[in-house]
């Protein structure tokens, strides 16, 4: 199983959060595990780190500045040597096909709860030492 | 010595003359007499004089002969001359015998004595008069013509007075720059049954007609002479004399009159009451407008109506949405959470018998709640996109493609499947909405298959006339005709049985008929159902 030096949680809801956390924290995939409520709080985050997290895992719903916005900004910034994976997460199909169709920097799209197995699939496919 | 020829002397002498013997035969006749008598001394002489001048048979009353033999008895009785009236005296016209040319004489005779004074002769002398006679005649028939053509005209006079009389009209003439009331017809008199026109000027005899502009029309009518029309003109007369008028709608004519010389002298009315018809049409004109001051309200309230149907129905969709998404989120954290027990809890613990019951419950409701949930989604999202470009898409590939998506439905009920499509036939639709209906009928197919047998599934499509079509049949259940005719309705289930929301057959119905295609549905109980979609060309 890979170690992941940092992952950033992005979700307004606080159970999401926590399930996520619990869920990277018990499969041991993460050195550090960052959470942001909102797209801004990400934006801020992601300015006071040194090096970028290694995967993002994006909610699309969020107050202040959702998933899509804030993916809008993210590549708006000066671009990194190692850019992040970034994983969409929606309750709903529907958004997520809408979020296909705007070609933004997305590398997965997945659909709430996350389970073990489909954070296991996105490692597999985009850090598969 | 001269010998006087007496005959001869009276022959020639001027004047028409006739001499007769006391037994009145002709002796001598002048020149003059010959000629205004048309005939012929040889002839003429010797003869009886009523021979010579008989009555013309063709006018008996003038009664001649009689009359000249009753003055030549006078003077053969008296002596005296005898001045005769006139008399119509036809002679005979010589060129067409039995035939009288018309004379009209003044005869005399004068006795010529002999010395013992006796009659000796009897010299008629006559002046024809009959030029005279003529025009007077002629003047007398004409002044009879003239007589008979006045009675004519006072004839037609008096029926045009009678027609006046007995129009159904007001009618009254006046005379004079003053209007003075010369005739009206008892129409207009029972109009106005305390008043008295006749010798009265129009602006007394009708005084409502000063204010109403009627006796300045009058006026102009007399001074121009070009007639004039008034169409329902609104008029409040006292009919009754009691003070209150009341109101008509009259049409009014005013013609001028002319004397002989062509000069005017009156003025004809002729007036007509149609208050009647002003007031029926001013009435359907007020129930017109009542009419469509109705209609426009109820317009109104059909479009205000409709606004609060449309806000209701946005509200619905805002609600049936936010709530599908708000609670989705909960539910997804609810199995979220219920994962995550499962990690955390001892296995031991686990398999406890109540707790594991307790889980399975758990996971079971947590399932429906998010079935339902994603129908409600699917509801929404099919009120909020339907619209799309229509694509012409190809039809075996994308049921090969909902095949692979259901396989693992397909495998669990042990169905075959079988597809019979051409390998070019497409269908113009909006793709996305094309796979849902194919998706749904296939997995209704599979879904509602009988228990009692292996499943099967035709997916055939065939190209039309304008049309293509595709249909679905399974050996499955089937449904009795009520079940059919509640089939596209929405949260109807029919099969209880099985998981289903009853959403799937109302949405992929709403979007076949926004697509401008058609659905059938055939089946029989126990024996299996054919859904048949038609589509356009």
């Amino acid at each position: 199983m890979p170690c992941l030096a940092c992952v950033l949680l992005v979700d307004d809801d606080r159970t999401a959060n926590f399930l996520h956390k619990l869920l990277v924290t018990n499969m041991g995939i993460a050195g550090q595990v960052l959470v942001a409520e909102d797209g801004q709080q990400a934006l801020t985050t992601l300015a006071g780190l040194s090096a970028p997290p290694a995967l993002i895992l994006l909610d699309l719903n969020m107050p202040v500045l959702n998933g899509l916005d804030f993916l809008t900004r993210y590549a708006q910034l000066p671009p990194v040597n190692l850019r992040p994976i970034v994983a969409l997460l929606s309750s709903s199909d529907h958004w997520l096909d809408q979020a296909r169709a705007q070609h933004l920097p997305v590398d997965a799209y997945l659909t709430k709860p996350l389970t073990r197995e489909k954070l296991q699939g996105v490692l597999q496919q985009y850090f598969p030492q | 010595m001269l010998t006087l020829d007496l005959l001869a002397v009276f022959n020639a002498q001027p004047g028409a003359t006739l001499l007769l013997s006391p037994d009145w035969v002709i002796i001598g006749a002048s020149d003059d007499y010959l000629a205004a008598t048309l005939t012929q001394r040889e002839t003429l002489v010797g003869q009886f004089i009523f021979d010579a001048f008989p009555d013309n048979p063709q006018t008996p009353e003038a009664n001649a002969v009689a009359n000249v033999r009753a003055s030549l008895q006078q003077v053969l009785a008296t002596k005296q001359p005898h001045e005769m009236a006139p008399q119509h005296y036809d002679v005979p016209d010589r060129t067409r015998p039995g035939q009288f040319v018309e004379r009209h004489w003044q005869p005399r005779h004068t006795p010529v004595l002999d010395a013992q004074g006796q009659v000796q002769f009897i010299i008629q002398s006559v002046q024809d008069i009959t030029a005279s006679r003529q025009v007077e005649r002629q003047l007398r028939e004409s002044v009879a013509a003239e007589q008979a053509a006045h009675a004519v005209a006072e004839q037609q006079r008096q029926r045009f007075r009678e027609v006046l009389t007995q129009m159904p009209a007001y009618i009254a003439v006046y005379q004079g720059p003053d209007h003075i009331y010369q005739f009206v017809n008892p129409a207009y008199q029972s109009l106005f049954p305390h008043r008295s026109f006749l010798g009265r000027p129009f602006r007394e005899g009708t005084p409502e007609a000063v204010e109403l502009g009627v006796v300045a029309l009058f006026d102009q009518v007399y001074q121009t002479g070009e007639p004039i029309y008034l169409r329902e003109m609104e008029g409040w007369f006292d009919f009754h004399g009691t003070g209150q008028p009341v109101q008509v709608f009259l049409n009014i004519s005013l013609h001028p009159l002319r004397d002989v010389r062509g000069q005017i002298d009156g003025v004809m009315d002729f007036t007509y009451d149609v208050s009647q018809q002003v007031r029926a049409r001013q009435q359907v004109e007020q129930l017109n407008q009542e009419l469509e001051t109705r209609v426009q309200a109820r317009t109104q309230e059909l479009h205000d109506a409709n606004a609060h149907l449309r806000r209701t129905n946005a509200d619905l969709d805002t609600f049936v949405y936010t709530a599908s998404h708000d609670l989705k989120s909960p539910i997804t954290n609810i199995e979220g959470l219920l994962l995550a027990l499962h990690e955390v809890l001892p296995a031991e613990v686990q398999q406890t018998e109540l707790v594991a019951e307790l889980l399975r419950l758990l996971a079971d409701t947590v399932g429906r709640f998010r079935f339902t949930i994603t129908q409600l989604t699917d509801l929404v999202r099919l009120q909020q996109s339907q619209v799309g470009p229509t694509e012409a898409v190809a039809l075996k590939p994308l049921l090969a493609g909902v095949c692979h998506d259901l396989d693992t439905e397909i495998r669990l009920a042990g169905a075959t499947v079988h597809v019979q499509v051409p390998a070019d036939l497409r269908v113009t639709f909006i793709p996305a909405n094309l796979r849902s209906i194919v998706y749904n009928l296939l997995s209704n197919a599979v879904k509602y298959r009988a228990p009692d047998r292996p499943a099967q599934v035709w997916l055939r499509a065939e190209p039309q006339a304008d049309a293509v079509v595709l249909a679905v049949q399974d050996n499955g259940l089937g449904l009795d005709r009520t079940q059919q005719g509640r089939l596209f309705q929405v949260f109807q289930r029919l099969h209880t049985h099985v998981e289903g929301s009853g959403v799937g057959l109302y949405m992929i119905k709403r979007l076949i008929d926004n697509g401008g295609a058609t659905i059938a549905v055939s089946s029989e109980p126990n024996v299996g159902t054919t859904f048949t979609v038609t589509f356009r060309a």
